[in-house]
């Protein structure tokens, strides 16, 4: 009997294999995953160019460190800007602010110097400044250029005016002290009113030395003024040397006032002397008139008592000469209005001290107090008004008044003094007795003439020659091969012979002194003594 | 008409399909089961061998003349050949480098070749000793063949990762493609010879 | 599988020695008595691990895809490459030959096969004959001596090498995935035998 057969089934059953692949989907995914979680958010930034940026490999960088990496440049709608897509990492989701800055960083030579050079081999990147303000945002617009101040930074901001342009521009750095405390952010033109506004940034902490007295001077460059004060060569610093700058500063004398806020508006003055030109407020005015020439003499040329000055020179006054009121005796005096500043001569700055000044000279008037033109600078040629007591001086009007103002009157000095004096010379030169000196040294000469024609001079070289001739005729019997040397050779050779044997003598005597009187002995050996016993 | 040696499949009037082993009488040309030409032994397989070979060797010529790539480092090009990469290596002291590319882009596609070439002569000579030896040497010249790619692989990726502009760039030289050529062309001579060749001269020991 | 080899007579595609395979069990081999040439490899349960590799080896090729496969840093500088980025720039600079030379049987080749490989694999296994089994049989075999993964991860490792001395190179995520798939990929074809995959596609065609 057969046995009945087995029914073989075969038991489908799924191969463990199957876990590889699932494994290898899994870890697929799971890396997918990972990947889009540490994503950021996907921010656009139009710029105008695409230049430094490449597809996949420009960065976005935060405080040196990759915060983004732009996946995309492309041209944008109207073909006018550049699109940028940048993916961001997840961390810099709150940087992207209302008011976050981009802009490329590549190499730059503007005012403000080079910068960017280490793109040049490590490609470009983008910066990022982080806004402040409390709205997110994904879409920007890049900056050009890097701006001059990131958003965010603390300080103050303040708008200076000025008449003229050129001094200083955008990037600029004002100056504390010569240290760079800000930069000039922008730079406006009115047409209209034909100034210039700049916007001004002070960073902080020294936004706290710009004060509602503060004044600000262009310093670029290096300054050279040439006045009555000497030739004056200022530079600020290197940069402001360079790049052009503003300097901050208060003239002495000027309270602090309270500090700047944003938006106060100062005016940019030209140079340091114009910021500093009028720190006090009172003066009082004169009028000197010179009946010499006023050529050098500049408005704002100081006006100086004895060295120190204390005012300055307003104008000349050509209308007034003009019309009535010229000169003291002399038709060509020629008025010059000045200012002094009683502040100046360490006097409190007030109306009074005004009075007290002007009181004071028209009492020195008579003292001899006097205004002369000085030279400042002879490299120049320019002057400045001196007054000073000249107790000598010729009496003067004092109460004189021309245009509403008191008057100082003037001597001469100075220049004048010098063309005096070198007419003086002339007529000194000229009181010499030269045409009897003349005649007399042709005199002189006449004899001298005589001395030389005489016929004991015209016999002199015959004499010379003959004393010459007898010289040589002694100088040669002395000669080599003469008579003289044959006689004198043999001497010389005994003299020799009896100088060595001489010498022979001399060592002798030295060794035994009286050898000279005794025989020389020769010393035996020297001998013990015997014993004594 | 020569013999075929007895037990062959051609000695018994069969074909077998390169592709699908299966028999088939010789008489057909093409195999009934998967289509692909049937032929007893390969046709004029000595031939194409040859021409392969040659075509192969001229290749090589420029595969080691010309450079296989050149370096760019800070706007100065370097070229370097094959046998000048190895030689750079063993420079920087890189040895078993050095060896590898050395073995994967000389040694071996020259001893194909050799190989190869040695292997036709045997057979036009009608050798009939070291079956095995030769038949193990085919084996191994036709695994070994796709090795010799390496280097083109090197420079491949090396091409494609160190571009760094101005700084250090690679590119690729024309050594590259010919020695890529090399490869596949020495790979397909291998394959155009057929191993049977060598048995067909066993002579039957009669018992 | 015993049905398949039962008294199977082929020759050797080596020296055309006529043999007969008696049986082939899971896990053994059958070689030629007189070359040794190997004629057919039974593998346990291939089809099944051979689909399964398959699928692992394109889940992972396409990983290999998507993420950085190199980067390279060196002095501040950064170089990063994906495989498809390579093979475009390749492509830009002028060598699309060498790109195709390299991408081909790096990645088209082996994917094609993977491709292929399936379409043959399920049919058998579901015992459904299909008109494309045939040419896809006869292609996969075609393409097979043209793969090279195995070598592009040896020149991966020399070029490692290479630029390592002078910077550091960074394996990216899809490095790793290259490698699982290289992996995947000679498990799935070390579990297909040609002779007996014939074998099995005769069987269900005819």
């Amino acid at each position: 009997m057969t046995d009945a057969h087995a029914t073989v089934t075969h038991k489908r059953k799924l191969s463990g294999v199957w876990v590889v692949p699932g494994i290898a989907l899994l870890m697929g995914i799971w890396m997918v995953i990972y990947t889009l979680q540490s994503q950021g958010p996907e921010v656009t930034i139009t710029f105008s160019t695409a230049e430094g940026i490449e597809e996949g490999k420009t960065k976005i960088k935060f405080r040196d460190v990759e915060i983004g990496l732009v996946e995309s440049a492309g041209l944008g709608e109207d073909l006018e800007t550049v699109v940028v897509v940048a993916q961001f990492e997840k961390e810099a989701e709150s940087l992207l602010r209302e008011d976050t800055q981009f802009w490329v960083v590549r190499p730059r030579i503007g005012r403000g110097g080079v910068s960017g050079i280490s793109t040049l081999l490590s490609g470009g990147y983008i910066q990022i400044a982080p806004g402040t303000s409390n709205s997110k945002q994904t879409e920007f617009i890049g900056l050009e250029e890097p701006p001059q101040t990131p958003s965010g930074t603390p300080g103050v901001r303040v708008i200076l005016t000025a008449k003229r342009a050129g001094m200083v521009g955008v990037g600029d750095p004002v100056l504390y002290e010569g240290y760079t405390v800000g930069w000039v952010e922008t730079e406006v033109f009115d047409p209209e009113t034909r100034t210039l506004t700049y916007e001004v940034f002070i960073e902080a902490p020294y936004d706290a030395y710009v004060r509602t007295t503060s004044r600000f001077w262009n310093v670029s460059g290096v300054h050279v003024s040439a006045g009555a004060d000497g030739i004056d060569v200022k530079m600020a610093s290197l940069e402001a040397l360079i790049a052009g700058g503003i300097q901050i500063g208060r003239p002495e004398g000027i309270g602090e006032g309270e500090p700047a806020t944003n938006s106060t508006t100062y005016e940019l003055f030209e140079d340091y002397a114009a910021a500093h030109a009028r720190p006090y407020h009172h003066h009082v005015e004169f009028v000197v008139e010179f009946p010499q020439s006023v050529r050098g003499l500049l408005p704002g040329a100081p006006v100086e008592f004895r060295g120190l000055p204390f005012g300055r020179v307003e104008r000349i006054m050509l209308d007034e000469l003009t019309s009535g009121g010229l000169g003291q005796n002399d038709q060509r005096a020629i008025p010059v209005l000045i200012s002094l500043t009683p502040a100046r001569l360490a006097l409190p700055d007030t109306a009074a001290s005004v009075d007290n000044l002007r009181d004071t000279i028209r009492m020195r008037i008579p003292q001899g107090m006097r205004a002369t033109l000085a030279t400042g600078n002879l490299l120049t040629g320019s002057l400045y008004v001196s007054i000073d007591l000249y107790p000598n001086a010729p009496p003067a009007d004092a109460e004189r008044v021309v245009e509403g103002r008191p008057t100082i009157p003037t001597i001469e000095s100075g220049l004048g003094g010098i063309e005096q004096r070198i007419s003086l010379l002339l007529d000194r030169l000229n009181a010499l007795p030269l045409d009897e000196t003349v005649t007399e040294l042709q005199g002189t000469l006449a004899g001298v003439n005589k001395i030389i024609s005489s016929d004991e001079m015209q016999a002199l070289p015959e004499t010379l020659d003959q004393t010459i001739e007898e010289l040589r005729v002694t100088v040669a019997s002395f000669s080599a091969d003469s008579e003289l040397q044959a006689r004198l050779l043999p001497t010389v050779t005994e003299l020799q012979r009896t100088i060595v044997s001489l010498r022979e003598v001399l060592d002798t005597v030295s060794e035994q002194p009286n050898s000279l009187i005794f025989n020389r002995e020769y010393r035996e050996d020297p001998r013990p003594p015997a014993g004594s016993q | 008409m020569s013999a075929f040696p007895p037990g062959t499949a051609a000695a018994e009037g069969l074909a077998s399909c390169h592709t699908c082993a299966k028999l088939s009488p010789s008489s057909l040309h093409h195999c009934p089961l998967c289509g692909s030409a049937l032929h007893v032994r390969m046709t004029d397989s000595l031939q194409k061998t040859i021409a392969l070979v040659i075509t192969a060797v001229i290749l090589y010529i420029p595969a080691n003349v010309l450079p296989i790539m050149t370096t760019t480092q800070l706007g100065t090009p370097e070229d370097s050949t094959i046998i000048g990469g190895v030689v750079l290596l063993i420079h920087h002291g890189s040895f078993p480098i050095a060896a590898v590319i050395f073995i994967a882009s000389v040694l071996v596609p020259t001893g194909k070749l050799i190989a190869i070439c040695w292997l036709c002569l045997s057979v036009s000579r009608r050798q009939n000793t070291s079956f095995e030896q030769r038949t193990k040497l085919y084996r191994a010249t036709e695994f070994v063949g796709k090795w010799s790619m390496t280097d083109v692989f090197v420079v491949a990726i090396l091409v494609a990762l160190i571009q760094m502009g101005g700084l250090l760039n690679i590119t690729a030289g024309p050594a590259a493609i010919a020695f890529g050529g090399v490869v596949i062309v020495t790979m397909l001579a291998a394959h155009s010879f057929d191993p049977r060749l060598i048995w067909d001269q066993v002579e039957t020991t009669n018992d | 599988m015993d049905e398949l080899v039962q008294n199977l007579r082929i020759a050797c595609h080596e020296c055309d020695l006529l043999v007969t395979i008696q049986t082939l069990d899971a896990g053994a081999t059958a070689s030629c008595p007189q070359c040794g040439h190997t004629l057919a490899k039974n593998t346990p349960d291939g089809l099944n691990k051979a689909l399964a590799f398959s699928l692992a080896a394109a889940i992972s090729l396409v990983f290999s895809n998507l993420f950085p496969f190199l980067s390279l840093q060196a002095s501040g500088l950064e170089q990063v490459m994906t495989l498809p980025q390579s093979a475009y720039e390749l492509y830009l600079d002028g060598y699309w030959t060498i790109a195709l030379l390299v991408m081909g049987p790096i990645m088209g080749i082996p994917a094609l096969m993977l491709a292929t490989l399936a379409a043959i694999v399920i049919p058998l296994m579901r015992s459904q004959p299909a008109e494309w089994l045939i040419p896809a049989a006869r292609f996969l075999f075609f393409l097979n001596p043209w793969s090279m993964v195995e070598v592009f991860v040896i020149g991966v490792l020399v070029s490692l090498v290479k630029i390592g001395a002078m910077a550091t190179v960074i394996l990216g995520i899809s490095f790793w995935a290259y490698i699982a798939f290289a992996i995947c990929f000679i498990a799935a074809l070390t579990n297909v035998d040609q002779t007996l995959l014939w074998r099995r596609i005769e069987a269900l065609q005819t």
